[in-house]
C-alpha cells in the first residue's frame, strides 16, 4: 500500500509547490511584462506618427486583410496601422503612420524572419523599402520599386503598405 | 573526483553538445548570432543549475517509480520561471529565442544530468556539475554562433567586421549552414580530441529513455559515434 | 479554405519542422538510417502530434486562458503529452497489439520530442483556430515524415562510401542533412504566390 500512496503524494506535492511558486513569480513579473509591452508598442507608434501625443484604439468591423490594429492619434494628426504579411521566411510585422492628408509618414519593421542579407535588406529600418515609402501617398505606391534579388520580401512589404492605405480609406469613409 | 575536475569535465572531456551530442535542437536553432547563443546558454544553465540542486536535494524523497514525472514537473517549473523573468527583464532576448525558450524543458541535457548525476550525488557536487555542463553547452553554442555569425552575416555580436560584411556567406546563418557547421565542429573534435569517450558516456545513455530507445534512434547514434574511436 | 491549404503546405515544405526549425533533430539523425524505422517513427509522430493538439488546444482555450493561467502552459502541456503517450501505448498494447508492435518502440521516444511540444505551443502562439491548429499539426507531422523518408534515402547512398576518418559517423550525417535542408530552401516563398 505504501508503495502506491507515497509516489502519488510526492508527485502531487511537487506539482503543488511548483505551481504555487510559479503563481508567485507570475504575480511579480506580469505587471512588468505588460508595462514593457505597452511601452514598446507606444514607442513604435510615436516613431511613425510624431505629431500625436496619445493614441486611441479604433474598433472597426471590417479591416482589409493583413491589417491587425488601427489607432487614431490625437489632435487630428492621423492614424497608425499595424500590419502582418507573410514574407519569404515567415510573418513580417510592420507598423506605419498615415497623416490626415493621406501621406504616409513612416513605416517600421517590428519583427521579421527574412533571410539575412537578402530579404532582410527589404525590411531593414535604416536602408530598406521604408526609405522609399516615407512621404508617399496611396497613388504613388506603384512607383516604389522592389529591391532586386528579394522580390518575394518586397512584394510582401508592398502588400502590407497597400493594405494600410486601404484601411486608411475605410477609416476615412467611416468618419 | 575533485571539484575542479568535476567542473572541467563538462567543458571539454564530456562536452554535452560536441562530445555527448545532446541538446542538438537548440544548438542548431539559436546559434545564428552570438548574442542569441549566449542568451540560450545562460537560460539553459540557470535551469540546469536549479533543477540539479533541487533534484539532488530531493533525491531521497522522490520515489523511483515516479522520478521522471517529478523531474519533468520541476524542470518545467524552472523553465517557466526563467521564461517569465526573461520576458520581464530582457524582452528582446525573449523575442529572438521565441519558441526555443519553453523548449528547454525537453532539452536532453537537463533531464540527462538529473538522471545521470543529480539523483546520485550530493547537492554541492550536482551544482558544480550543472555549472560545468552549462558552461560546456554555452561554449559549444558560442563556437557555433561565432563561426555562423562572423562568416554568415559578417558581424560579431552585432558589430560589423570590415571586409567580411561585404562578402558574407548568407547560407551559413540559414538552416543548412547550421547542420553544416555543426558537422564540421564534430569532425574537428573527432580529429583533434584526445579523449576517446567510453561507450557509457556517449549519446543517449544520459537520456532517461535510453532503455526504451536502445533499439532505435539512440542505439544507432551510439553505434556510429563509437565507430569514430 | 485557401488559408488552410497555405497552412498545410507551409508546414510541410517551408517551415519544415526538422529542416528549417530544427525541432525533432534527435530522431531525425538517429532513426533515419533505415527506411522502415524512419516510416514507423514518422507515423507515430504524426499520430501523437494530432492527438496532442486535439487535447492541449482546448485545455489552453477553455481552461488556462479564462483563468489567467497562461503561464502554466509549458508545464501543463508537457505533462499532458507525457500522460497521453503513456495512455496511447497502454491502449494499443491492449487492443491493437499488431500496431503496438510496429509503433510501440517509438512512442516513449516521442514524449520528450521537442517537435511535439513545439507544435502545440506554436499553435497557440500563432493564434490559430482549432481547425487551423489541427491542419498545422497534420502538416508538421507530414513534413517530419517527408524529411525522414528523403533523408533515409540520402543516408543509404552514403553507406559504405570512403569517407575521411574524422567525418565518419555523425559529421557526415550532418553534412548530408545540410544538403537535404538546402533543397528545402527552394520552397521558400512559393506557397504564398501559388494563390496570389
Amino acid at each position: 500500500m505504501k508503495d502506491i500512496i507515497k509516489p502519488i503524494i510526492v508527485l502531487a506535492s511537487i506539482c503543488l509547490v511548483v505551481t504555487a511558486l510559479l503563481a508567485y513569480v507570475n504575480k511579480i513579473t506580469a505587471p512588468i511584462i505588460t508595462a514593457a509591452e505597452e511601452k514598446a508598442a507606444s514607442d513604435a507608434r510615436a516613431e511613425v506618427l510624431k505629431e500625436a501625443k496619445s493614441y486611441k484604439k479604433l474598433e472597426l468591423k471590417k479591416l482589409p486583410e493583413g491589417v491587425t490594429e488601427v489607432f487614431e492619434g490625437d489632435n487630428n494628426s492621423g492614424y497608425v496601422f499595424m500590419m502582418t504579411q507573410k514574407g519569404y521566411g515567415g510573418d513580417i510585422k510592420l507598423i506605419c503612420g498615415i497623416k490626415n492628408d493621406g501621406t504616409l509618414e513612416a513605416v517600421k519593421t517590428l519583427s521579421h524572419s527574412e533571410t539575412s542579407g537578402i530579404g532582410s535588406k527589404v525590411v531593414d529600418n535604416n536602408t530598406g523599402l521604408n526609405q522609399k515609402f516615407a512621404g508617399t501617398k496611396a497613388e504613388d505606391q506603384d512607383k516604389v520599386e522592389a529591391i532586386s534579388g528579394a522580390t518575394i520580401s518586397s512584394t510582401a512589404y508592398k502588400k502590407a503598405v497597400a493594405s494600410a492605405f486601404e484601411a486608411y480609406k475605410l477609416v476615412k469613409e467611416a468618419k | 573526483m575533485n571539484t575542479a575536475q568535476n567542473f572541467a569535465k563538462g567543458l571539454i572531456k564530456e562536452n554535452p553538445v560536441l562530445v555527448l551530442v545532446l541538446g542538438t535542437c537548440p544548438t542548431l536553432a539559436t546559434s545564428t548570432s552570438v548574442i542569441n547563443a549566449l542568451g540560450m546558454g545562460a537560460a539553459a544553465t540557470v535551469v540546469l543549475l536549479c533543477s540539479n540542486i533541487v533534484i539532488s536535494a530531493l533525491r531521497k524523497v522522490i520515489p523511483d517509480k515516479v522520478r521522471i514525472p517529478c523531474y519533468i514537473v520541476l524542470i518545467a517549473g524552472f523553465v517557466t520561471m526563467v521564461q517569465m523573468l526573461v520576458k520581464a527583464f530582457a524582452p528582446d532576448l525573449d523575442k529572438s529565442l521565441g519558441i526555443y525558450l519553453p523548449l528547454i524543458v525537453v532539452n536532453c541535457i537537463i533531464l540527462g544530468r538529473a538522471e545521470m548525476f543529480a539523483n546520485k550525488n550530493k547537492v554541492f557536487d550536482s551544482a558544480i556539475d550543472a555549472l560545468g555542463m552549462g558552461a560546456g553547452f554555452t561554449l559549444a553554442l558560442f563556437l557555433m554562433a561565432a563561426i555562423r555569425e562572423t562568416f554568415g552575416a559578417g558581424t560579431f555580436c552585432g558589430i560589423e567586421i570590415p571586409v567580411l560584411i561585404d562578402n558574407h556567406i548568407s547560407i551559413l546563418t540559414m538552416a543548412p549552414g547550421g547542420f553544416f557547421v555543426f558537422g564540421l565542429l564534430i569532425a574537428a573534435v573527432n580529429k583533434f580530441g584526445k579523449h576517446k569517450p567510453k561507450k557509457k558516456d556517449f549519446g543517449c545513455e544520459g537520456c532517461p529513455q535510453a532503455a526504451s530507445c536502445g533499439k532505435t534512434g539512440c542505439g544507432e547514434i551510439k553505434e556510429e559515434a563509437t565507430e569514430n574511436d | 479554405m485557401t488559408k488552410l491549404i497555405i497552412i498545410l503546405l507551409s508546414a510541410v515544405f517551408i517551415n519544415n519542422y526538422v529542416l528549417s526549425r530544427f525541432l525533432g533533430i534527435c530522431p531525425f539523425l538517429g532513426v533515419s538510417k533505415k527506411l522502415d524505422s524512419a516510416t514507423g517513427m514518422s507515423i507515430a509522430v504524426i499520430f501523437v502530434m494530432l492527438m496532442a493538439t486535439a487535447v492541449t488546444y482546448p485545455i489552453q482555450i477553455f481552461l488556462l486562458n479564462p483563468n489567467d493561467l497562461g503561464y502554466l502552459q509549458t508545464i501543463v502541456f508537457i505533462l499532458v503529452i507525457a500522460a497521453l503517450v503513456q495512455l496511447v501505448e497502454i491502449i494499443l498494447k491492449r487492443y491493437i497489439p499488431s500496431l503496438h508492435k510496429s509503433l510501440g518502440v517509438y512512442l516513449p521516444l516521442i514524449t520528450t520530442n521537442c517537435a511535439v511540444l513545439g507544435v502545440t505551443i506554436l499553435n497557440i502562439d500563432e493564434g490559430y483556430s482549432f481547425l487551423e491548429a489541427m491542419v498545422n499539426s497534420l502538416g508538421s507531422g507530414l513534413g517530419f515524415f517527408l524529411a525522414m523518408v528523403i533523408f533515409s534515402g540520402v543516408r543509404s547512398t552514403i553507406e559504405g562510401r570512403d569517407i575521411p576518418k574524422s567525418f565518419q559517423g555523425l559529421p557526415i550525417t550532418l553534412v548530408a542533412a545540410a544538403i537535404t535542408s538546402l533543397s528545402f530552401l527552394g520552397f521558400g516563398g512559393i506557397i504564398e504566390n501559388l494563390f496570389a
